[in-house]
């Protein structure tokens, strides 16, 4: 018999990935929470097969990902801006660093925000989560081309802005 | 050295697949004076090298450079993307790459997020009970109201239909004569309809008293 323990420590190397990748979607921590749980729910009512997934993060990430566009489609109130996370002052850097940084993840974020939802999530599968095409095709259901073509377009917006970083 | 030998290991140094000895080769070869036009623009990188910075000097924010311009063309590698993202990842960034150093630390930043909270149910839902979702629930309300409004409606429509024969059934006395006439065929109709059951109740109690005559 699977204890609750056993079953959610296979996820627990790549949580931050799952709660990443909501947070980026919802741009709310709470919704993004509320999502991880509902996904635990999930694994928990499927535990017997859930040993028979073969790639258990992939298929965390799909559930993730179709329970962030419930909760988006549900939702009516507006979202959190992501720069404003307590993790930027969390790193341990000199106040003129963190200040630097929250500055230039604010710029970033900006771009991001003002991209297509599309390229904005195949930026963060790639640039933060280090996903290869396929992976990212599979997970968005879009083609590998089309992941190309979307990240391409959201780079050359990355680059058209990069000017306006502090250094 | 050929031009087409120096082009080929120069494209192999910008992609970071020279070998040593190849990299020795083109320091031999920028250090003479005599080296052709087309190869001018790279002279500067080897130059410096060998005068300024010694053996020890590594050409990394070169090949970054070279990463980065196929990063923003959707072309590089995923192995070449984590060689750029690694290089920002330190402080010391080369002066010509500064500018691309807020892009890079802030995708760090943001891989930097952890979901701190355990992973633990808040609420173990009962074994063998499906949670019904929302959406599915919001859809049987719709089938629920669709249908019971659609009866309303059929109810509405009937009525109306039925509403214009009834009014036609309805006749208007002209004169009090004619009026005291239709109200006594009504009460006449009335007492028919009454003696009828009268007689209809009468008989079935003469069949229930036989019925318990034959049976005592």
């Amino acid at each position: 018999m699977q204890t609750e323990n056993n079953l959610f420590k296979q996820i627990d190397v790549f949580k931050n990935k799952l709660f990443r990748y909501a947070l980026n979607m919802l741009k709310n921590e709470l919704d993004a929470e509320d999502v991880i749980q509902e996904l635990l729910i999930r694994i928990w009512q499927r535990k017997e097969q859930f040993d028979q997934i073969e790639n258990k993060e992939a298929w965390c990430m799909t559930v993730t990902r179709n329970l962030c566009i419930d909760k988006i489609r549900a939702r009516k109130q507006s979202s959190q801006d992501i720069s404003e996370y307590h993790f930027i002052a969390d790193h341990g850097a000199t106040p003129d660093i963190v200040t630097e940084d929250r500055e230039n993840l604010k710029i970033v974020m900006d771009v991001l925000n003002a991209l297509p939802e599309n390229q904005k999530e195949i930026i963060h599968l790639r640039d933060v989560e280090g996903y290869t095409y396929k992976e990212i095709a599979d997970l968005t259901g879009l083609s590998e081309d089309q992941v190309k073509v979307n990240l391409f377009r959201a780079r050359q917006r990355l680059k058209e802005k990069l000017k306006n970083f502090k250094y | 050295m050929n031009n087409l030998y120096i082009d080929q290991l120069l494209e192999k140094f910008w992609s970071a697949e020279t070998t040593e000895q190849e990299e020795k080769e083109l320091k031999t070869y920028f250090e003479q004076a005599d080296i052709d036009e087309s190869h001018a623009y790279a002279s500067p990188f080897f130059v410096d090298f060998v005068q300024d910075k010694g053996e020890s000097e590594d050409f990394t924010h070169l090949i970054i450079q070279k990463f980065i311009k196929k990063y923003f063309d959707a072309t590089a590698s995923l192995e070449e993307e984590q060689l750029i993202h690694e290089y920002f990842s330190q402080d010391d960034v080369h002066e010509n790459l500064k500018c691309y150093h807020g892009l890079f630390r802030s995708f760090q930043l943001m891989g930097q997020v952890q979901f701190d909270k355990p992973l633990a149910l808040k609420q173990k839902p009962a074994s063998g009970i499906r949670i019904i979702s929302l959406t599915w629930v919001k859809v049987a309300a719709a089938a629920v109201f669709f249908v019971v409004g659609g009866l309303f409606l059929f109810k509405s429509i009937n009525q109306e239909q039925t509403a214009p024969l009834a009014k036609a059934r309805y006749i208007e006395p002209e004169n009090p004569e004619e009026a005291l006439e239709m109200t006594l065929q009504a009460l006449a109709m009335v007492s028919r309809k009454y003696k009828k059951g009268e007689e209809q109740l009468l008989q079935g109690m003469k069949t229930i008293n036989n019925a318990k005559g034959a049976g005592n």
